[in-house]
């Protein structure tokens, strides 16, 4: 006792600051990368505004190739049209579920885990490809087997039962997909609403049902809205749905117009694909703003808090046609259209008369013997983990720094630039990069450096969102522990804060790494035969007509992206559990 | 040499509707080496704000710091050293224990930050876990222990460096009040025994009492008074802090003086007050304060002509004391008992209290 007192008084003194001085090489390796992503993402959008509205040649400035004005304008319509429908009732049943998830009896746990996910689980490409294959006028399985067990049971019928093609079959694909995005927003602030609110409301004599309408739904209304803008920001640069399913029915929709103005045409109207493309950025503009409002305005009351419990509503008899509903969408929106995947790429033609005998993994061997096929495979993933690994790491890293600085300028600035690919669009971000860099003093045509390039500026966003609501879980006070403990800023960010913030990182990395392996806006646009990915094969092989070696193709990549998801979040569960 | 020197530091805060607040308000403050100073104050009055300036975790808007003679802080001359080269401890309010790093990481951490060669961290890390008697926890996670037992490992790592200045900010709110008991006296032990500086924040008066070689009582971003405990307590220099410190009675009257009886006249009767208290002031409206332990309270008829009869209201019996509330018209005086029967409400008593205890203060 006597010895340590002495030691630690002998200390006392000793104010040494050797730190001051050293190199703080930490900020300026932080700063460098970001005025490197600032320059990616900048340059070429600044460089496609300029080339298409000042250094144009005479008659053919981006106007002049819209061509007709009502042509365009019925894009606009059809696309505000399927967007609006779908966001309406993504936005109801999302809503819907979400409720029945967390504040009633329905008890589908894993049907709440397994939501959220669906879009990552079977990529829009598969999906939109399955239920062409599920429900196409003549060969879909649910025509031909709807019809002939209706036959069976004497019931003729014309045409046929449902039909992929069409307005109401192309809202559905989007509906399946915007979905999620409410559920999240709307399960996320119902999980964070004081269940003291709803409980005050039923001890005071409402009923479930008025308890939901005069409690629950207006305290999440913001959620709401924002689940539905959400899914329009989503929804409006989507393109593997409408490339897949629009084009057959006839349907022109902004994104699709985009890419084939971009890869169609030849020369490229890159003007009026410009000009389509500022479209997008405006509604995800406005869409942003209204976000933002309504979140800043709402009076949110949240639990601060763990531990509180909800009183659940009892469903009574209504709980099975619940469950059943859910089931239903989880059906619809994964093994339906993965199941005929897997079926169709065993037959020799895509048919629905199906000859049982006759399955075989044929098409496997020769997708895989196919050395476009293989190499698009080996690229996307090679792409996705080097990608999602540099820029998930990178974003951490300016996250943190972000979050340490004082400056409020310069962190807006670089927030703001980071999150700009979000709003500007990966349609419009693909033409800035096939403008600035395929052709000279670059030429990065066909190539995976492109590619790379693209990739990591459109997911900047994503990842940056991530990087920073994974630092501020940790929160403030590690942080400063350790600089107070003496840790230089490169020290507290290695030793403290990554390490902490890894399971939210892992997560944003396998989101980062299933939405870049199964990206087709920017393939379609980068990638050629030089450089084939997953995205391209499958639309290449979609085009050529060859329905069931894209089955197979479509059923492996959607096991591997599924396997990567469910492992990484098994393993990020256990390991969240051990950390508690 | 004083060890740790404020010198006019101010903060000003913007809110988001573009308030201004002065969470510190030109605040000067000399600490000598080995003292233990408590910052008391009411919640909001910026006591964090200013132990997170020291600490260089929050920039000043003006103002200067310095630690041991070195300016770790001076607005005019733009110094300000980042937190990691301040070289002092700190303890805070939710212990802040990397979750990811066991007990004797967590201690270690600011050994292997100087460079400290990995023997010599051991050997220290191991000294300072049996003086705070937690050897036993040094694998353990901090998710694995009690809030307790974390309050001792966040104690143990800003002491293991042996830094001479240590600040602490309400670091004994989250334990239960034995346990609070326990490490407070504990605390003290190992200040005594090591000799650094502590500047304390709490807003727990008993706490402060306890702990301090000198309280210094922040209101509104200022200080207030700073002094002893017992001088904070006996003689505050303003109504604020009598009134945040301890309880007290505030009566209201005219101060007069009849040849060398000096009284304070009230509606209700008449307090005798000792010339000190006094402190050269004419005829005058003041306010009386006192403590209510310094009141007795009686039901026989009295010896001295400055009791005051009144009813009790309210007895509440609080083990060591008994809480009575007397009414004296429409005044409520609380007087502390601390021996006899208990009076019941409704009984009349005659109450009066010590000269010597009465301070008074300019009224307006
Ligand atoms: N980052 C900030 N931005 C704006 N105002 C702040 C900020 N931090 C503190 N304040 C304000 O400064 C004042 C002082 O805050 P401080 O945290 O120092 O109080 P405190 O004395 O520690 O209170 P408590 O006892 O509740 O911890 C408060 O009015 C607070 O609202
Ligand atoms: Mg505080």
């Amino acid at each position: 006792m006597q010895a340590l007192s002495q030691t630690m008084a002998g200390r006392v003194h000793g104010i040494g600051n050797k730190r001051v001085r050293r190199g703080n090489w930490f900020a300026a390796i932080s700063a460098a990368l970001c005025i490197f992503l600032a320059m990616l993402i900048l340059v070429p959008i600044a460089n496609i505004l300029y080339d298409v509205f000042w250094a144009h040649a005479p008659g053919a400035s981006p106007f002049d190739q819209l061509g007709s004005a009502k042509a365009a304008l019925t894009v606009l319509a059809n696309t505000s049209l399927v967007l609006g429908v779908a966001a309406i009732l993504a936005v109801f049943f999302g809503s819907l579920f979400a409720w029945l998830n967390e504040r009633t009896d329905v008890e589908m746990s894993w049907a709440s885990k397994v939501l959220p996910i669906i879009p990552l689980l079977l990529p829009p490409i598969a999906g939109s490809i399955g239920w062409v294959m599920l429900a196409s006028d003549r060969a879909g399985l649910l025509n031909v087997w709807g019809k002939r067990l209706l036959e069976f049971m004497g019931i003729q019928t014309d045409g046929p039962l449902v039909s992929i093609f069409s307005w109401s079959g192309l809202i559905f694909v989007y509906l399946i997909y915007t979905l999620p995005h409410v559920y999240l927003c709307v399960a996320s602030a119902l999980r964070n609403l004081d269940p003291s609110l709803e409980e005050a409301s039923r001890v005071n004599g409402a009923g479930p049902l008025k308890t939901l309408v005069k409690v629950t739904l207006p305290a999440v209304l913001p959620a709401i809205i924002s689940g539905g803008t959400i899914s329009i920001i989503y929804g409006i640069a989507l393109f593997s749905v409408p490339a897949i399913i629009a084009s057959q029915a006839g349907i022109d929709i902004l994104a699709v117009k985009i890419v084939n103005l971009m890869m169609a045409e030849f020369p490229p109207k890159t003007g009026a694909a410009l000009l389509f493309g500022l479209v997008i950025v405006v509604v995800i503009s406005v869409m942003t703003w209204i976000q933002r409002r309504v979140i800043s305005s709402g009076k949110f009351a949240t639990i601060g808090g763990k531990g509180a419990q909800v009183t659940l509503v009892k469903l009574g008899w209504v709980r099975w046609p619940a469950r059943m509903l859910l089931l239903g969408y989880i059906l619809v929106a994964t093994i339906l259209p993965f199941g005929t995947l897997f079926l169709v790429s065993l037959q020799r033609f895509w048919t629905a008369n199906i000859d049982w005998s006759r399955l075989s993994f044929r098409h496997y061997l020769n997708v895989f013997g196919n050395s476009f096929a293989s190499q698009g495979i080996l690229n996307s993933l090679t792409l996705a983990i080097s990608v999602a690994t540099v820029v998930m790491f990178v974003t951490a890293l300016i996250a943190f720094r972000m979050y340490t600085s004082r400056n409020w300028l310069v962190t807006g600035a670089i927030d703001f630039t980071l999150k700009l690919p979000a709003t500007i669009s990966n349609l419009v971000i693909g033409m800035a990069f096939i403008v600035m860099f395929a052709g000279a003093p670059f030429y990065l045509h066909g190539t995976l450096t492109i590619l790379l390039l693209a990739y990591a500026v459109l997911y900047l966003p994503q990842a940056s969102i991530i990087a920073s609501s994974a630092i501020a879980q940790v929160g403030r006070q590690l942080q400063e522990a350790s600089s107070v403990a003496g840790a230089s800023e490169g020290k507290t960010f290695f030793r403290i804060m990554f390490p902490l913030m890894l399971p939210g990182l892992v997560a944003g990395w396998t989101m980062l790494f299933v939405l870049l392996a199964g990206d087709l806006t920017a393939s379609a646009m980068l990638s050629g035969t030089g450089n084939p990915v997953i995205g391209s094969v499958i639309l290449n092989l979609w085009t050529e007509g060859s329905f069931a070696p894209v089955a197979a193709f479509a059923t492996v990549v959607s096991i591997i992206m599924a396997s990567v998801v469910l492992t990484v979040m098994w393993i990020s569960e256990r390991l969240t559990q051990r950390s508690r | 040499m004083s060890d740790l020197s404020l010198r006019s530091v101010t903060k000003v805060f913007y809110r988001k509707d573009g308030e201004e607040v002065h969470a510190i308000d030109n605040v000067s403050l000399d600490i000598k080496q080995g003292e233990f100073i408590v910052l008391l104050g009411p919640s909001g009055c910026g006591k964090t704000t200013l132990l997170r300036s020291v600490a260089g975790l929050e920039y000043p808007s003006s103002g200067s710091i310095s630690i041991g003679g070195v300016d770790v802080f001076n607005s005019s001359r733009r110094i300000s050293l980042p937190p990691e080269t301040r070289r002092l401890g700190m303890v805070f309010q939710s212990y802040a224990l990397w979750p990811h790093l066991s007990v004797a990481d967590n201690i270690a951490y600011p050994l292997q930050m100087e460079g400290l060669r990995r023997a010599a961290v051991t050997s220290r890390v191991t000294e300072i876990l049996e003086a705070m008697q937690i050897e036993h926890l040094s694998k353990q996670f901090p998710s694995q222990i009690s809030g307790g037992q974390q309050q001792r490992v966040a104690l143990a790592r800003a002491l293991v460096r042996g830094d001479s200045l240590i600040l602490f900010d309400e670091p004994l709110s989250n334990v239960d009040a034995k346990v609070r008991e326990h490490l407070r006296v504990e605390l003290l032990a190992m200040q005594r025994k090591l000799g650094f500086t502590a500047l304390y924040v709490t807003h727990d008066q008993h706490e402060a009492m306890g702990l301090a070689t000198k309280i210094a009582v922040v209101a509104n971003g200022r200080i207030a008074q700073i002094d002893t405990p017992e001088r904070i307590y006996r003689q505050p220099k303003s109504l604020e802090v009598a009134e945040f410190v301890g309880s007290i009675n505030k009566i209201s009257g005219r101060l007069s003086s009849s040849g060398d009886c000096i009284r304070i006249k009230t509606k209700h009767g008449s307090i005798p007050v000792s010339p000190e208290a006094v402190a050269g002031r004419k005829e005058q409206e003041v306010f009386a304060i006192s403590r209510p332990e310094d009141w007795s309270v009686s039901t026989e008829t009295p010896v001295s002509e400055e009791s005051w009869r009144g009813e009790i209201v309210a007895s509440v019996f609080l083990g060591a004391h008994t809480e009575y509330i007397v009414r004296f018209g429409e005044l409520n005086i609380v007087i502390w008992k601390h021996k006899g029967e208990l009076l019941p409400p409704g009984q009349s008593v005659w109450c009066n209290v010590k000269p010597e205890s009465v301070a008074l203060f300019d009224q307006g």
